[in-house]
């Protein structure tokens, strides 16, 4: 960078990290979640395990925090080999490369097959995927300052947008769907816990986070703030999708949350429907999504040797292009993905417990030398 | 059994695995190929960082340093440098040596006159440059005078040069020099060189003749309230304008003199406890660094230091109006102005700026701030109006009302053209009767606009060439554009507008919000002189969004921009002064 950018330094406030972190997490969820939450419980609660779910993912985030903020003005891919030593750190953030180019291949799968289904019938997945990658790797270029910009631009429009759409499914609200609460017991609670969690992930981006910031104590309260937006995000939404469409009828859609807003009309003013805006806004968090799964590659090849990230950035493209492809419907994709949920448990319970126990080795070793 | 389970499990979900066939591969390639060739495209034109990095590497070799001032000069002369030419004693050497260099012009002009008996002396000036009747009335005068009287016997010249300027010439702007080179210049751009026999030092006068206009009202910039007042031409009268209007001692102009051929003056505004330190240093820096044969117009300046020339939108902003200045540098910003333009710019810029006028903050706050959120608005229609009506034509029927999607395939109906061609048709004859208006004598001009907009707009029409819905829509564009008030701003959207064009006539809604992260992306990665270009919308901060979208009442204002790094952080406004008044009081009657 040039002289200029001392002027203004791209450190991250704790604000800026709590909407990086929600950009990370709201993603797919928002449109699958009140289905995969009826599908698991089969009772109208499941806003009682979203909010379990987020007070667990805040507790691993805040975990990834605590890892992070013993070496500040390092991401982990810059000090995990130090920690580990060298093959060994390559082996682990091998793996969770891998997660890292499933998840990424996931949401832009997911984009091509909605955008397919409800915006473009005759133009081939593979334009909506390519075109969206590129989009994405423009940004990636910009760093992580250039990100937080673009996404504390795009989360109040997405929150606002979405706030908007579920006011307006007030028209077929029912609060009788809603009940009975927790009619059934705990036990369907038990049951939910497991995929609302899943649908936090996202949240590895706080392996890089707290390096970025100027006083990565403060993270701690990012953490929170930023996984309350989401839960509120997805709380509301499941509330009215169920609340508009019933858990029976939730189960059987794949895209629930759309067939919600497709499913009342506004006559007499200029927009009677409201799909287009919902389609604008979660094609945005997609891309914030994919984007920041993107630079989390571009930064784990760091513990390659890839000092510069320019060729890597255009190389993982064909990688994640490639599997994207792969599954060959929309169900394949979506059952295809309870493999990802192992990469998910390594990167956020095993990676994070192996860095405790050898900071723990580390110290005692130097206490007895 | 249970491992055969679980075997037989997986072998099902490899099964809705395909095997890549070719045509994916070929994605595949392409996916790395195309973004990785715009990238090393875009790199070859010149990116951000080579650009800076230029900055950089220029760092060590100001081409130009800002001008001493006189305080300086006094304590201090300047040096003589290397390859300057100095006075000779011998009268007649200099004025060989002056004719030698510039004595083919034929406005050249020499007065020989005599002190006393003795002392020969030459003035030299250049005719029409020099205002003579300055020179009669001032210099000769008293001189002819002073050489009557006979003081003037057998006196050292040099001391007597040095009493000439010091006693007996009545004028404010006078100049002690040993260098020819020096005398030259100053003589080239109307001040008159006197030399006396003997003395190798020479009295530079400052007579220029000024060519002034009035000071009118800019026409570019017309306010409804305000001032009616604009810059001209001359750097001089624009500091006394700028003078005149703010007395704070802390209002500080620096000089700088540009141009390896024309020598032209800049200047360089700030305040000098508000401004950030960082900010008035890399504006001087980026200046001194320029380093062409000369600068005709405040817009060459703002190409040659602009952060990014990539960029449809501009980085430093140009104004005619002082009060714009005024209120730019009370912000913290800094501004530049060039002698012989009427524009100034004003650095950095955020793109909130672009969508401000000065009016937003003379009138009261509400309708100030419903015209600025109706700028907004029009902006966005005049980007994305002829694009959603694109879209949503050629690719979702289905998701506008179906009463309005039926009237409008109704209208559409015999054009000829899909929707991209019939608007690109009307958006560019548009642009180019716009582009005829502007460069036409006022009468001609609108007679060309009436002609263009309702005579070729109905029979486009009538022909079935384009629909009425798309006259709508193109008009709606044009006049939302006028509505933006900076003509750079102006200008990039209407650009834009056919990229976006193109964009949803290929993608539909999913090209237009492509478009819209790809530009968010650019605007995000901008930075004017270190400042993120989309600063005030974020990072979030709550007291530079009281005067973004809407502009609060001018007592809540209380603090400059934060995002500006002032110093000076707190206004002045009404209520903030009630405030430390009731403090102090308060503290006064507690001790």
């Amino acid at each position: 960078m040039g002289p200029a950018a001392n002027l203004n330094p791209d450190d991250l406030s704790p604000t800026q990290v709590a909407v990086i972190l929600a950009n990370a997490i709201l993603g797919t969820g928002i449109l699958t979640l009140p289905r995969l939450l009826a599908v698991a419980m089969d009772t109208p609660d499941g806003w009682v395990p979203i909010m379990i779910g987020g007070l667990i993912v805040i507790a691993f985030a805040s975990w990834l925090v605590k890892i992070g903020s013993r070496y500040p003005g390092q991401t982990f891919f810059d000090y995990s080999p130090t920690l580990f030593g060298v093959w060994l750190s390559r082996l682990i953030v091998g793996v969770m490369i891998v997660y890292f180019v499933c998840i990424a291949a996931y949401e832009v799968r997911v984009l091509a097959e909605v955008v397919d289904m409800f915006l473009l019938e005759q133009t081939p997945k593979s334009v909506i995927i390519i075109t969206m990658m590129c989009v994405s790797a423009y940004l990636v270029f910009g760093g992580i300052g250039a990100i937080s910009r673009m996404c504390g631009l795009l989360l109040p429009l997405t929150v606002l947008v979405l706030f908007f759409c579920f006011a307006l499914s007030m028209k077929s609200f029912d609060a009788n769907n809603l009940r009975p609460v927790l009619g059934e017991g705990v036990y369907p609670v038990l049951k939910g816990i497991w995929p609302s969690a899943m649908n936090f992930l996202g949240f590895e981006i706080m392996y890089i986070l707290p390096g970025r910031m100027k006083h990565p104590k403060k993270a701690y309260r990012a953490v929170w703030y930023g996984i309350i937006i989401v839960v509120a995000v997805y709380s509301f939404s499941y509330i009215a999708v169920i609340g508009g469409l019933s858990t029976e009828a939730t189960k059987t859609v794949t895209w629930p949350l759309i067939s919600l807003i497709r499913s009342f009309e506004y006559t007499g003013i200029l927009f009677e429907r409201f799909d287009s805006f919902l389609m604008a806004i979660w094609i945005m968090q997609i891309y914030t999504a994919f984007m920041l799964f993107h630079y989390l590659l571009v930064s784990s090849l760091k513990v390659f040797g890839v000092r510069r990230p320019y060729g890597g950035a255009f190389a993982v493209l064909p990688v994640i292009y490639i599997l994207a492809m792969l599954p060959r419907s929309t169900f394949a994709i979506l059952s295809l993905f309870r493999y990802v949920e192992y990469l998910f448990l390594f990167t956020i319970g095993v990676v994070p417990a192996l860095c405790m126990v050898m900071n723990w080795i580390r110290r005692r070793s130097q206490h007895e030398a | 059994m249970r491992i055969l389970h679980n075997m037989v499990m997986i072998m099902r979900d490899l099964s809705l695995l395909k095997i890549p066939t070719w045509d994916i591969w070929l994605a595949a390639g392409f996916s790395f190929l195309a973004p990785y060739l715009v990238y090393r495209l875009f790199h070859w034109l010149g990116t951000n960082e080579q650009f800076m990095k230029r900055w950089k590497s220029l760092k060590s070799k100001p081409k130009a340093s800002a001008q001493p001032t006189l305080c300086s000069q006094l304590r201090q002369p300047p040096e003589k440098t290397e390859d300057e030419a100095m006075l000779h004693r011998s009268l007649n050497q200099n004025v060989d040596a002056i004719c030698k260099q510039i004595g083919d012009n034929t406005d050249l002009y020499l007065r020989p006159f005599q002190f006393g008996q003795h002392m020969k002396a030459m003035l030299l000036y250049m005719d029409c440059a020099t205002d003579k009747q300055l020179l009669d009335e001032f210099v000769l005068k008293p001189l002819m005078r002073l050489s009557s009287d006979g003081v003037t016997d057998r006196m050292d010249p040099n001391r007597f040069v040095r009493r000439l300027r010091l006693e007996w010439i009545p004028m404010s702007e006078l100049e002690d020099t040993a260098s020819l080179t020096r005398s030259i210049s100053a003589m080239l751009v109307g001040s008159a060189v006197l030399l006396v026999d003997g003395s190798d030092h020479a009295i530079l006068i400052g007579a220029k003749t000024k060519l002034l206009r009035a000071i009118d009202e800019p026409s570019t910039e017309a306010l409804v309230r305000g001032p009616r007042l604009g810059f001209i031409e001359s750097l001089r009268a624009n500091t006394v304008i700028l003078r005149d209007r703010t007395n704070d001692p802390n209002f500080k102009v620096i000089g700088f003199e540009l141009g390896q051929r024309n020598r032209k003056k800049v200047s360089l505004f700030y305040v000098q406890d508000i401004a950030q330190p960082e900010l008035v240093e890399e504006v001087k820096r980026r200046i001194s660094q320029i380093d062409v044969d000369d600068l005709p117009e405040s817009g060459y300046i703002e190409q040659l230091i602009e952060d990014n020339y990539m960029s449809p939108f501009p980085q430093l902003q140009t104004t005619e109006r002082p009060d714009r200045v005024i209120a730019g540098l009370l912000e913290g910003r800094v501004a530049i102005m060039l002698d012989g333009s009427p524009f100034a710019l004003i650095a950095p810029v955020t793109f909130n700026m672009l969508l401000q006028t000065p009016e937003d903050y003379y009138t009261r706050w509400i309708p100030g701030s419903l015209l600025r959120v109706l700028r907004y608005v029009s902006a966005f229609v005049s980007l994305f109006g002829p694009a959603l009506y694109i879209a949503f034509i050629s690719f979702h029927q289905g998701l506008i009302p179906t009463k309005l999607a039926i009237s409008m395939s109704g209208t559409r109906e015999g054009v000829p053209f899909p929707p991209l061609v019939e608007a690109l048709m009307m958006e560019i004859a548009i642009e180019i009767l716009r582009e005829a208006g502007l460069r036409l004598p006022k009468p001609v001009g609108q007679a060309v606009g009436l002609v263009g907009g309702l005579v070729i707009g109905t029979a486009a029409v009538e022909a079935h060439l384009v629909s009425p819905l798309m006259v709508i829509v193109v008009a709606l564009t044009a006049i939302t554009s006028f509505a933006i008030p900076q003509y750079e701003a102006g200008v990039a959207i209407r650009m834009l507008r056919f990229i976006v064009m193109f964009c949803a006539a290929t993608l539909g809604l999913y090209g237009i919000i492509l478009f819209i992260l790809m530009l968010l992306t650019h605007v995000v990665k901008l930075k004017s002189f270190g400042l993120p270009y989309v600063s005030p919308a974020v990072p979030f901060r709550s007291n530079d969004w009281q005067d973004f979208l809407l502009r609060l009442p001018l007592f809540k204002l209380v603090l400059r921009p934060r995002m500006l790094k002032p110093q000076d952080q707190q206004r002045e406004t009404d209520i903030a002064k009630k405030g430390g008044d009731r403090d102090g009081s308060g503290r006064q009657s507690q001790s």
